[in-house]
C-alpha cells in the first residue's frame, strides 16, 4: 500500500484570466463591431508580416480594397469571408421547413467546389480569384494580407497569403526549482454516457488521489493542477437538438429536457469532481455538452450545479476559452468547438494542424460569429491571441496530437490536442517546465 | 478615311471610291456630335468610358449598300408633305438606324351611296373636302366586304376608300360623315365608318406588312441619307414607304440584335415620415447597370452617380458631384451615351421616371427632359388608366423617349405572374430565389447625411437594386418574349406593355381582313361592361372526397380555340338574328340547306366553312400551326439564344390563340360579339358533359372493365375520371392505358381540330370543392412529378405563414406520406401550440399595401387604421402611402372590431402584448383547414375542440394601465411563490433542493435564444454582404426580420432571469 508513504503534492502559482469572463450580457449590438475591432486591431500585425514576407517585391499596401487600379500588383489586407453554398442557413431552413420530418442537419464538412473566396476591408469587398486548395484551407474571419493585382473583371488575382503569425512571447519566468511539475488535461468524461465505463472515471480519480499504486504515481503526484476542458457531461443536448430545430416556430424553448436523468448526471460529475478536489486543484471549463451558455466565451459552470465541488477551495469553475498562468507559463486552452468548427469549413483533418493555424492566424475563434455562435462584443475581440501561450491546447478532438511550434522569434509553443476521455481513457500531462509531453492511458476491463 | 478594299471587282473600284467620297462627306458632317445650340443637346460635357460607345458605323453608300436592321420602336410625325412615320431600330452589328418613310398616308372606309361609280370619287372629295378643310387627298371606289354576318354568297359590296393627307384630320371627317352628309345628291344620310380606329402606325405596319420588332431592310439606291439630322441614331436615312422590305420573322430574321438593355434605380433622400416628393426632396443616388442582349452576364457598364462624396466601388464608375443639377445632368448625359435600346427597372414608370422628370423640373434643368433618340423631343409624361379583366385597373403613365422601349419589370410581373406582393423584395424572392436588402427611405436620408461611409453604402444597395431587375428580366426572358409577342401579334414592343390585350387581336384581325377583303366596322364604344351577359363555364358537380385510386384527367386541347375552329364560328360566318325565322333557322333568302350551317347550343347560327371560311378560324388555324412548328423548331435547336426565342414564339402563339375568345367576349372590346363567345362557352359544356357520358357508357363492368368509371369532377376544359382501379400492382400501368384510351375514344366524337389529351394521373386525389383540389402529379407510371394543389392557400401568400405552412404540412402529410393521422395530430399540435402561445410572432404576421390615402378607403380596415395609429406614436417610422403595413392581431376589448385589434408586430414584440390566438384560429387558421379535412373527417370540427384547446397562455402586458399599480415582486423560478420583498435570489427555500434543475432549465433557454440570436444576425450579414458594417435591413417581407426582433429582447430576457441565480 502506499498510503503510508506520505507524497508531498508539488503546488504552482496559479492566475486565472478574467478576459473571457462577462458579468453583464447586452444584446443589442450587433456583430459588425466585432469584426471590425479585429480588423483594426491585427491588421497592423498582418502588414507588419505581409512586408517582412514579400519585401524583396517592394510593393504597395493598398490602404483600401477599392483604390486598387486594375493590373496594379498591391498587398491588400482584411478579413476573408467564404461564400459557401453548403454553409447552413436559417433561411434556407425555414424554406425548407415545410415539414419537420424532413429537417436534418447534418454533421459533415461543407467545403464545395462553389466556394468562393472574398476579401472584405472596412469599406468593400473584393472577389478573389485563388487557388482552390488555398480557399479550402481558410476560413471566414481570418485576417490576412494577399499579394496579387487585380483583373479587370473587379476581381484580385492572389498570388501568396500571408497571416498575422505567432505573437510575441513574454519569456516564462525562470521556475525556482527545476523539479518537474505537471499540468493534467483531461476533456470529454461525459458522465452519463450510456454505453460509457463507470470504471473509467473512477480509474480517473484513483490516479490523481494516489490510489492507483502504480509506477506511474510520480507523475501523478507531480500533478499540480488538472484541467477538464469540456464535455464533462453527456447533456440533453443531443437528445434536445431535434425539438430544438423545430423550434423556430416555437418561442417557448423546449427546454424542459429530460431533467430527472440530467440532474443525476449533474450529481455524479459533482461527486467525481469533488474526489478529484480533495487532492489537486482542478479547473473544470465548459463544453459544448456541459451546462452553461452554448456560446462561446461559455461562462463558468454555476455553481449550484456541482455544489459539493464548489465547496472545496481548490475547485475552479473557468470559462471557455480558458486562459491563466500556471507556474509562470502562459496556458491557453478550447474546449474544441471552435477547432470543430474550422475542419467543418476546411479541407483540413488534422486538429492539431488547424489548432496550428489559428496562432498563425492569431485567433483563437475566427469562425465565430459567422458559423460559431459567440457574445456580441462591442469594442473588444477577447479571441485575438495578442501573446504567445507557452501550452495551447483544444479538448474533445477526435484524436490526440502535440507539437512544439517555434516562432520567428525564438516563441515556444506547447500544442495539444486532448482526446475524448470517455473513448480512450486518456489524460495527458505536460511537463511545465520542459513542456515535455506525457500521455497515460488508462484501461479499465469490465 | 479609306474604305475597305473589296476584292472581288478592282475595276469598279475606282467608280465605288468616287461615289462613296461624295456621300461620306456629306455623312460625315451628320455624324458629327450634334450642336449645343439648342437645349437637350448638351452631350459631350463628360466623355464617359470609350467602351460605352456603340461600335462605330460602317460607312454606307446609299446607293452601293443595302441598311438592314430590326426596329423596336415606330412612331410618326407630320411635315408639310404629310406625315412621316420614323422606325427606330439596331443593325446586327449594333449601330443604331431611325428611318423617315416618306409617302404613307391614313385611310379609312366607308359604305359607297347605292349606285356609286368611280367617276363619282372626284366629287364624293370635293364634297367631303368641302366640309373637312382640304384634308382628303384621294377617295377611291373598292369591292369589300364587312367582317360582320354571314348576309348571302355573294355579299361583297362598294366602299369608298378615303385617304387623308393627315392622321390627325382622321376623327374630324369620320364625324361629318356618321353625322351626316350628302354624298350623291341623294340627300343627307349618315355612313359606317370601317377601320379609323386603327392606330396610324399600326396601319403603316399593316400595310407594308411589317411585325414589331422584326428585320427590315433598306435596298441599295432606294434610301438617301436624312438631311437635316433630328435624331441620335448612328445612322439617319430616308425611304419610300413602297420601299421597305419587311422580312418576315422566320429563318435567318429570327435573330435578335444586340440590344443595349439599361436597368437603374433611384435614392431620394426623403424627410422623416413622408414618402419623398420630387418637390421637395433630392435624388441622392443613381444606380445604372447596362448590358448588351445575350450577354446578361457581362455589363458593359456600371455607374452610381451621387450627390456628395462617395468611396469607389469595385467594378463600378461613381461619379459624385456637389450639386444635384450636375448629378442629373451627369446621369442624362451617361444615358445619352450608353444609347440604350430598352430602359428598364423596377416600377420605374410610376416612380423613378417621373420623380426625376419632376425633380429636374423643380430645379430648372430645362436640358434634362431630352430621353429619347430625338433630338429635340422633350421628354413628357401622360396619365394613363389601363382596365382590363385579367388583370384589373392599373395606373401607369406614357413617357416618350423616342427609340428607348420602357419596359418596367414591375408591370411586367403584374402582368404575367399572380404574387401575394409586388414589392422586389418579393418578387426577388419568388423568382431568383434571394432576399434582398431592404433599407426603408427614411434610413437612407440619414445614412446620406452621415458620411462619405453611409453614401458608398446607400450607392451600392443602389446598384444592386439596378442589377436585381436585370436580372429578373433575364431571369423570366421578358424581353424575348416581348419581341416575339411583337413578332406574333404584329404590334410595336412599346404597344405590349402600354396598351391590352385587344391590340394585339386587333392586329391580327386587320391583317387577315385585309389579304381576304374584309373591313372591320368601326363599333361605338359603350362605356361600361352592360351589354348581354353570357353563362360562363359551368364545371360537373365535384364530387368531394378523398380518392385512393388514381384519377385520370383529360384535358381538351386549346378548347376555346378548337371549337372555334371546328364549328367555323367568325364574324364573317354569323347569322345575325335578325335574319332567322320564328324557328331560329335562316331566312330562306340566304338559300341555306341545314347541312350548310350550325345551330349552337344557346341557338346561334354559323354558316360552315364550305359555305364560307371564317377569318377568326383562319387566324387560330394559323397561329396554332405556327405553335406547332414552333415546337418541332424548339426541339430541333441547339442555340441556346435560338432556343429562347423559338419558346418565346409558342408561349406567345399560345396567349395569343386564347386571346381571340377573350376578344369576342369582351363587352367594351372594339368589336364585341356575344353570339361567338357565348356559342364557345355553350360548346364546351356540352363537349364536357359528352365526354362525361362516353366515359361513362364505355367503361363499365358490362363493357368487361375491371370496374365502371366515374367523372368525378370537370372543370372549363378538363374532366377528371376515376376508372376505379387502385393503384397497387400494376394498377397505375393500366391506369395509363385507360387515360390513354379514353382520350382517343372521346377525341373521334368531335370534329376536328378538338382533341382531348390525356398528360396526367392524379394519386391519391382530394376533391375539396369547385376549383379547389389537391393530389400528387403523376406524367408516367413510374414516379410522381409533384404536389399538385388548386386553389388552396398554399402557393398563394396572402396569408399569414402559419396558414401556408400548415396547409402545405397537411397536404404533404396526407398525400405524399399518406398519413392521415399524423395530419390530424400535426393539426391539433399546431391548435395548441398556438393557443399557448408558442408560435413565432413571425408565422401569424399579415400584411397589406397601403394603396391610398386613408380617407379614401370607404371601410375601415386593419391596415390603414393602424398606420394612423403608428403615426400618431412615431411620425418618422410610421408606413406611408405605397409602404406595407404588416400586422398581427391582438387580444382587445370584448366585441372589438377586427380593425381594432390590429397591431404593429415590433410594438407588439416591445410591450409584450397578448395575442389574440382565438382569433387566428377562428378566423384566419379554422375555415381553410376544414375545408381540407371534410372530405376526410365525418367531422373535422374534432380538429378544433377538445382536449389540446384547453390549455391557454397568454402573455402579460408590459404596458397596460394595470400593470402601473402593480408592484413587481421576484417570484421563485421554481414554484412561483412570492419571494418577498427585497428578495431577489432565484429559488424560495423550499425549492433549493432543486437549484440545479431549475438552473438548467432556465440555462436551457439562454442556451437555445444565444444561438437563435447568433444564427439571425450572421444571416443577416451574410445577406448584406457585409462584415464591418452594421446591418440595416428592415425587409418586413423576409421570414426572419420579428425573429431577429424578438430574439434580442428574449435573449435579454432569459439572460437576466439566469443572473438571478448569481445572488
Amino acid at each position: 500500500m502506499v498510503e503510508d508513504v506520505a507524497v508531498a503534492r508539488s503546488t504552482a502559482a496559479h492566475d486565472v484570466s478574467s478576459r473571457f469572463v462577462l458579468e453583464r450580457k447586452a444584446f443589442q449590438q450587433q456583430y459588425s463591431s466585432l469584426y471590425f475591432v479585429r480588423l483594426k486591431k491585427l491588421e497592423r500585425f498582418v502588414r507588419d508580416a505581409a512586408q517582412k514576407k514579400w519585401q524583396s517585391e517592394d510593393l504597395q499596401i493598398a490602404t483600401r480594397t477599392l483604390d486598387i487600379k486594375e493590373g496594379q500588383r498591391v498587398i491588400l489586407t482584411g478579413t476573408m469571408y467564404k461564400e459557401m453554398p453548403q454553409k447552413p442557413s436559417i433561411l434556407k431552413q425555414l424554406e425548407k421547413d415545410r415539414f419537420a420530418s424532413e429537417l436534418q442537419i447534418s454533421e459533415k464538412n461543407f467545403v464545395d467546389k462553389d466556394d468562393v473566396a472574398i476579401l472584405e476591408d472596412a469599406y468593400g469587398r473584393v472577389r478573389l480569384v485563388m487557388q482552390k486548395e488555398q480557399i479550402d484551407s481558410l476560413v471566414t474571419g481570418v485576417i490576412v494580407a494577399l499579394m496579387g493585382s487585380a483583373l479587370a473583371s473587379g476581381e484580385f488575382q492572389v498570388e501568396d497569403i500571408c497571416f498575422a503569425g505567432i505573437p510575441a512571447q513574454v519569456p516564462a519566468a525562470v521556475p525556482a526549482s527545476p523539479k518537474p511539475k505537471y499540468v493534467a488535461l483531461v476533456s470529454g468524461l461525459r458522465v452519463g454516457e450510456q454505453d460509457r465505463n463507470p470504471l473509467l472515471s473512477q480509474l480517473l480519480v484513483d490516479y490523481f488521489t494516489g490510489q492507483l499504486g502504480s509506477s506511474s504515481e510520480s507523475l501523478a503526484s507531480q500533478t499540480v493542477r488538472i484541467i477538464v476542458a469540456g464535455d464533462s457531461l453527456l447533456t440533453a443536448e443531443d437528445a434536445g437538438e431535434t425539438s430544438d430545430q423545430a423550434s423556430w416556430k416555437r418561442t417557448n424553448a423546449n427546454a424542459k429536457r429530460q431533467q430527472a436523468s440530467l440532474a443525476a448526471m449533474v450529481k455524479d460529475l459533482d461527486m467525481m469532481i469533488s474526489e478529484l478536489c480533495t487532492s489537486l486543484p482542478v479547473d473544470v471549463m465548459p463544453g459544448g455538452a456541459d451546462p452553461s451558455n452554448n456560446t462561446l466565451p461559455q461562462q463558468p459552470m454555476h455553481r449550484c450545479l456541482l455544489p459539493l465541488s464548489a465547496k472545496f477551495s481548490t475547485f475552479n469553475a473557468v470559462t471557455n476559452p480558458y486562459e491563466c498562468k500556471l507556474d509562470g507559463k502562459r496556458l491557453l486552452g478550447v474546449s474544441g468547438q471552435t477547432i470543430e468548427d474550422i475542419l467543418k469549413y476546411t479541407t483540413l483533418t488534422s486538429p492539431l494542424d488547424a489548432l496550428e493555424r489559428t496562432l498563425e492566424w492569431r485567433h483563437i475563434a475566427p469562425t465565430a460569429p459567422d458559423t460559431l455562435g459567440c457574445y456580441p462584443y462591442h469594442d473588444e475581440d477577447p479571441f485575438i491571441i495578442s501573446e504567445c501561450p507557452d501550452l495551447y491546447f483544444a479538448g474533445n478532438q477526435s484524436e490526440f496530437g502535440t507539437k512544439l511550434v517555434t516562432g520567428p522569434q525564438g516563441q515556444k509553443c506547447r500544442l495539444v490536442t486532448i482526446p475524448t476521455f470517455a473513448q480512450t481513457g486518456s489524460i495527458v500531462l505536460v511537463n511545465l517546465v520542459t513542456l515535455d509531453v506525457e500521455r497515460v492511458t488508462l484501461e479499465a476491463a469490465i | 478615311p479609306k474604305k475597305a478594299r473589296r476584292d472581288d471587282d478592282d475595276d469598279l473600284e475606282m467608280i465605288d471610291d468616287y461615289l462613296m467620297d461624295e456621300e461620306m462627306n456629306a455623312y460625315d458632317e451628320m455624324c458629327m456630335p450634334p450642336e449645343s445650340d439648342d437645349v437637350g443637346q448638351d452631350d459631350s460635357a463628360v466623355a464617359f468610358d470609350r467602351a460605352l460607345q456603340r461600335p462605330p458605323l460602317r460607312q454606307l453608300a446609299p446607293l452601293m449598300d443595302k441598311v438592314v436592321f430590326q426596329q423596336t420602336d415606330a412612331d410618326f410625325y407630320e411635315e408639310g408633305a404629310g406625315p412621316v412615320i420614323r422606325l427606330y431600330g439596331v443593325t446586327a452589328e449594333g449601330n443604331t438606324v431611325m428611318v423617315h418613310v416618306h409617302g404613307f398616308q391614313p385611310y379609312f372606309y366607308i359604305q359607297a351611296p347605292p349606285n356609286c361609280l368611280p367617276s363619282d370619287c372626284a366629287a364624293i372629295k370635293q364634297t367631303l373636302n368641302k366640309r373637312a378643310g382640304g384634308t382628303v387627298a384621294d377617295v377611291f371606289l373598292e369591292t369589300k366586304q364587312s367582317i360582320l354576318y354571314y348576309s348571302g354568297s355573294n355579299s361583297k359590296t362598294s366602299f369608298l376608300r378615303i385617304t387623308l393627307k393627315s392622321p390627325k384630320d382622321m376623327n374630324k371627317l369620320a364625324n361629318i360623315l356618321s353625322a351626316a352628309i350628302d354624298l350623291d345628291g341623294n340627300g343627307q344620310r349618315s355612313f359606317q365608318t370601317y377601320e379609323r380606329d386603327l392606330d396610324f402606325v399600326l396601319r403603316f405596319m399593316i400595310e407594308v406588312k411589317l411585325v414589331g420588332c422584326s428585320w427590315v431592310e433598306l435596298p441599295a439606291g432606294k434610301w438617301s441619307l436624312h438631311n437635316d439630322r433630328t435624331s441620335r441614331s448612328q445612322l439617319e436615312a430616308a425611304v419610300s414607304y413602297k420601299d421597305v422590305i419587311a422580312h418576315p420573322a422566320e429563318g435567318e430574321w429570327l435573330k435578335i440584335a444586340p440590344l443595349r438593355i439599361l436597368s437603374f434605380d433611384i435614392e431620394c433622400a426623403g424627410r422623416k415620415g413622408i414618402f419623398p416628393e420630387a418637390k421637395h426632396d433630392p435624388i441622392i443616388t443613381i444606380g445604372c447597370h447596362v448590358s448588351v442582349y445575350g450577354q446578361p452576364d457581362k455589363p458593359i457598364s456600371r455607374a452610381v452617380f451621387n450627390l456628395k462624396s462617395c468611396g469607389e466601388i469595385n467594378g463600378c464608375k461613381v461619379v459624385s458631384t456637389n450639386e444635384e443639377v450636375e448629378l442629373l445632368r451627369q446621369f442624362k448625359n451617361y444615358l445619352i451615351q450608353v444609347d440604350p435600346d430598352v430602359i428598364t427597372g423596377y416600377n420605374i414608370i410610376c416612380f423613378d421616371i417621373p420623380y426625376v422628370l419632376d425633380r429636374a423640373e423643380a430645379l430648372k434643368v430645362n436640358d434634362f427632359p431630352f430621353l429619347g433618340r430625338l433630338l429635340k423631343s422633350r421628354t413628357r409624361m401622360r396619365d394613363t388608366k389601363l382596365s382590363s379583366k385579367a388583370f384589373g385597373t392599373h395606373e401607369s403613365k406614357q413617357i416618350n423617349t423616342e427609340g428607348r422601349v420602357i419596359v418596367d419589370m414591375l408591370q411586367v410581373v403584374q402582368r404575367d405572374h399572380k404574387l401575394r406582393s409586388y414589392t422586389l423584395n418579393n418578387v426577388s424572392q419568388e423568382f431568383l430565389k434571394e432576399t434582398k436588402e431592404d433599407v426603408h427611405h427614411s434610413k437612407i436620408s440619414d445614412l446620406h447625411a452621415a458620411s462619405e461611409d453611409g453614401r458608398r453604402r446607400i450607392a451600392s444597395y443602389c446598384l444592386k437594386d439596378a442589377y436585381l431587375p436585370q436580372r429578373l428580366m433575364d431571369k423570366l426572358m421578358s424581353l424575348v418574349n416581348y419581341i416575339e409577342m411583337a413578332r406574333v401579334t404584329g404590334v410595336p414592343l412599346g404597344y405590349l406593355l402600354q396598351r391590352g390585350h385587344m391590340i394585339k387581336v386587333v392586329s391580327q384581325l386587320h391583317r387577315k381582313a385585309r389579304d381576304m377583303d374584309l373591313l372591320i366596322p368601326d363599333m361605338p364604344r359603350t362605356g361600361a361592361a352592360s351589354g348581354p351577359q353570357y353563362e360562363g363555364a359551368i364545371v360537373i358537380d365535384p364530387k368531394k372526397g378523398f380518392y385512393d385510386s388514381p384519377i385520370v384527367t383529360l384535358d381538351f386541347a386549346s378548347l376555346y380555340p378548337s371549337i372555334m375552329m371546328a364549328h367555323n364560328l367568325c364574324y364573317s360566318t354569323l347569322v345575325p338574328k335578325t335574319r332567322l325565322d320564328a324557328r331560329g333557322a335562316p331566312v330562306p333568302q340566304l338559300n341555306l340547306t341545314p347541312d350548310q350551317y350550325t345551330k349552337t347550343p344557346n341557338g346561334d347560327v354559323f354558316v360552315k366553312s364550305e359555305v364560307r371560311r371564317g377569318i377568326l378560324p383562319i387566324i387560330l388555324d394559323e397561329l396554332l400551326k405556327a405553335r406547332k412548328k414552333a415546337k418541332a423548331d424548339l426541339k430541333e435547336a441547339k442555340d441556346p439564344f435560338l432556343k429562347a426565342v423559338l419558346d418565346g414564339r409558342q408561349l406567345a402563339l399560345k396567349v395569343s390563340a386564347n386571346a381571340v375568345y377573350g376578344f369576342t367576349g369582351a363587352t367594351v372590346g372594339k368589336l364585341p360579339c356575344t353570339e361567338i363567345a357565348g356559342s364557345v362557352t355553350a360548346f364546351g359544356r356540352t363537349m364536357i358533359e359528352r365526354t362525361r357520358n362516353a366515359v361513362q357508357e364505355r367503361y363499365t363492368v358490362a363493357n368487361g372493365y375491371s370496374a365502371n368509371a366515374d367523372v368525378v369532377y370537370g372543370d372549363t376544359d378538363s374532366v377528371m375520371i376515376n376508372f376505379n382501379v387502385p393503384a397497387e400492382g400494376d394498377g397505375m400501368q393500366r391506369v395509363f392505358e385507360l387515360g390513354r384510351d379514353a382520350a382517343r375514344h372521346v377525341t373521334e366524337q368531335f370534329p376536328n381540330p378538338v382533341k382531348l389529351e390525356f398528360e396526367k394521373v392524379l394519386f391519391p386525389y382530394l376533391l375539396i370543392n369547385k376549383k379547389r383540389y389537391a393530389g400528387l402529379y403523376w406524367t408516367r407510371p413510374e414516379k410522381y412529378d409533384k404536389m399538385d394543389a388548386k386553389g388552396i392557400e398554399t402557393a398563394r401568400r396572402d396569408n399569414c405563414r402559419l396558414l401556408v405552412e400548415v396547409m402545405n404540412s397537411c397536404l404533404h402529410r396526407i398525400l405524399v406520406e399518406r398519413d392521415v393521422q399524423g395530419a390530424i395530430n400535426y393539426v391539433k399540435a399546431i391548435v395548441s401550440d398556438l393557443l399557448q402561445n408558442r408560435i413565432d410572432l413571425q408565422m401569424l404576421v399579415i400584411s397589406k399595401e397601403i394603396t391610398r390615402a386613408g380617407d379614401d378607403y370607404d371601410s375601415k380596415q386593419a391596415h390603414v387604421i393602424l398606420a394612423e395609429r403608428m403615426r400618431k406614436r412615431d411620425a418618422g417610422t410610421a408606413p406611408s402611402i405605397g409602404d406595407r403595413v404588416p400586422f398581427v392581431f391582438i387580444k382587445g376589448a370584448a366585441g372589438a372590431k377586427a380593425y381594432e385589434k390590429a397591431e404593429d408586430p415590433i410594438y407588439v414584440l416591445e410591450n409584450n402584448l397578448p395575442l389574440d390566438t382565438a382569433y387566428y384560429l377562428e378566423h384566419v387558421l379554422k375555415q381553410p383547414i376544414m375545408r381540407i379535412f371534410e372530405a376526410i373527417l365525418p367531422d373535422p370540427a374534432v380538429l378544433f375542440t377538445g382536449e389540446h384547446t384547453r390549455k391557454i397562455a397568454i402573455s402579460t402586458p408590459t404596458n397596460s394601465g394595470l400593470m402601473k399599480f402593480a408592484q413587481k415582486q421576484a417570484t421563485c423560478l421554481g414554484c412561483r411563490v412570492p419571494l418577498g420583498p427585497g428578495n431577489n435570489r432565484a429559488v424560495c427555500a423550499h425549492c433549493v433542493p432543486r437549484e440545479a434543475e431549475i438552473y438548467q432549465e432556465k440555462l436551457g433557454v439562454v442556451t437555445q435564444r444565444e444561438k437563435l440570436f447568433n444564427q439571425l444576425w450572421t444571416q443577416c450579414q451574410r445577406c448584406q454582404g457585409s462584415l464591418h458594417q452594421d446591418v440595416l435591413c428592415t425587409s418586413r417581407d423576409c421570414p426572419i426580420f420579428y425573429m431577429r426582433v424578438k430574439v434580442r429582447k428574449d435573449v435579454q430576457d432569459a439572460t437576466e432571469v439566469l443572473r438571478r441565480f448569481d445572488f
